[in-house]
């Protein structure tokens, strides 16, 4: 498929997902049916990411849907459906992460505990092993820049933050990405920090 | 001056680099970061870097199976009816009495033999991330009657069981599932999602094994 092809097929799908965004602000289900099957993969693969867990993702991908049904009255068109979707996922997301950093603080003792094994998935698996030690903003920026493929407007989009706050994310994670990669192949373990 | 220029010409490519790998800039702005990383080490590595946590993210698919869409519990719950799911129960159940086996298991391996002492150190290494993520589980797959060798072979793949352990009986076989740290709910709907595929009739988790060195 060329380019101009994949342009085209795009355009296509905004005006289809506008369309339906129209028809689920006026309560029609079925308008909500077709937009839920044709997300809920990438949306379910996006946030089964930051929780790493079935139940989570789960839950959340219907907690997206159910904010879209709520709000689809309020998209005024200024983006891509997409990146409208996508901000309400990146914001549950974030949400749920914040829960999730406050629970897992008191699990971080793991100096004693017998670690031949993690250590070895650490140096076989660097980037998702460096994506856990992000802090929540600049991981999800990496996932929206990487896994969702978006430009750094739509992440500013997505993310309600400007352009350069977005860069500076982005700046950072990569320089802890690349602490990561470094201690990684030295074979040592940077990552004692409390998320 | 010059220097100076230069250093805020680097700073400018090196912000815009995540972009020049996901492909999502205007064609100005990489002909921009092209020109410059041709003459730049340091933005080059970078741009290393970060195609290899692109294709890091892209690649790693933590989530063996996506699990199909849950279209009637979405709408009963735009009426207040609140999601449930079918077999719920059955499934906690069956994830909780394997965790007992498998804390069960772990206390007899590693108590102090003649000591009986209550020192809750025993269930530490139970615990441990090391443990946790060498859990393997023994799952029995019944499948649909007139289900393919190759679409046999293809679940196997799919779920990353590898050769079956064992061949049970006339479309049943048992496979070996390393799951690592998930948890009881996780446990439950990760064998529900193998048993909604369409040529599975059943899945049960039969057996818990740890490693014992």
């Amino acid at each position: 498929m060329t380019t101009s092809q994949k342009k085209t097929r795009k355009a296509n799908r905004d005006l289809e997902e506008r369309a339906l965004l129209e028809l689920i602000a006026a309560e029609d289900r079925d308008a909500l049916t077709d937009l839920y099957s044709q997300y809920h993969a990438r949306l379910f693969k996006f946030v089964f990411r930051m929780t790493r867990s079935y139940t989570a993702a789960d839950e959340l991908v219907n907690d997206i849907m159910l904010a879209v049904w709520r709000s689809a009255g309020n998209f005024r068109g200024d983006s891509k459906p997409s990146t409208w979707i996508f901000g309400i996922a990146y914001r549950q997301a974030l949400k749920r992460l914040s829960r999730k950093q406050l629970s897992i603080a008191p699990y971080m003792d793991v100096d004693q505990l017998p670690d031949v094994q993690s250590k070895t998935v650490e140096q076989e698996d660097w980037v998702r092993h460096g994506l856990d030690t992000l802090p929540g903003a600049q991981r999800l920026a990496m996932e929206l820049v990487f896994f969702v493929g978006l430009s750094y407007e739509e992440v500013a989009a997505v993310t309600e933050c400007p352009v350069n706050t977005v860069k500076t994310r982005m700046f950072h994670a990569r320089r802890k990405m690349k602490e990561q990669l470094l201690s990684s192949a030295s074979g040592e373990d940077t990552s004692g920090e409390v998320k | 001056m010059i220097e100076l220029q230069n250093t805020e010409h680097h700073d400018a490519v090196s912000e815009l680099l995540p972009w020049y790998v996901n492909d999502t800039l205007d064609e100005a702005e990489r002909n921009f970061v092209h020109g410059h990383i041709g003459t730049c080490e340091d933005c080059r590595e970078n741009v290393e870097l970060l195609s290899q946590v692109q294709r890091g993210i892209r690649t790693e698919s933590p989530a063996p199976l996506v699990p199909a869409p849950r279209t009637e519990a979405l709408l009963a719950a735009l009426d207040g009816r609140g999601p449930r799911l079918a077999n719920r129960n059955r499934w906690r159940w069956l994830a909780a009495a394997s965790i007992a086996v498998l804390v069960g298991v772990t206390s007899l391996l590693i108590w102090p033999r003649g000591e009986g002492t209550d020192s809750p150190a025993r269930f530490q290494t139970a615990t441990s991330p090391a443990a946790i993520e060498s859990i393997n589980y023994v799952v029995e797959l019944q499948f649909v009657d007139g289900t393919s060798a190759q679409a046999r072979a293809a679940l196997f793949n799919a779920i990353d069981a590898g050769e079956p352990l064992s061949h049970v009986n006339e479309g049943t076989y048992r496979v070996t599932l390393v799951l690592g740290s998930l948890s009881l709910t996780d446990l439950e709907r990760h064998i529900q999602n193998i048993e909604s595929r369409p040529e599975v009739s059943t899945a049960e988790i039969v057996a818990v094994q740890l490693p014992v060195e």
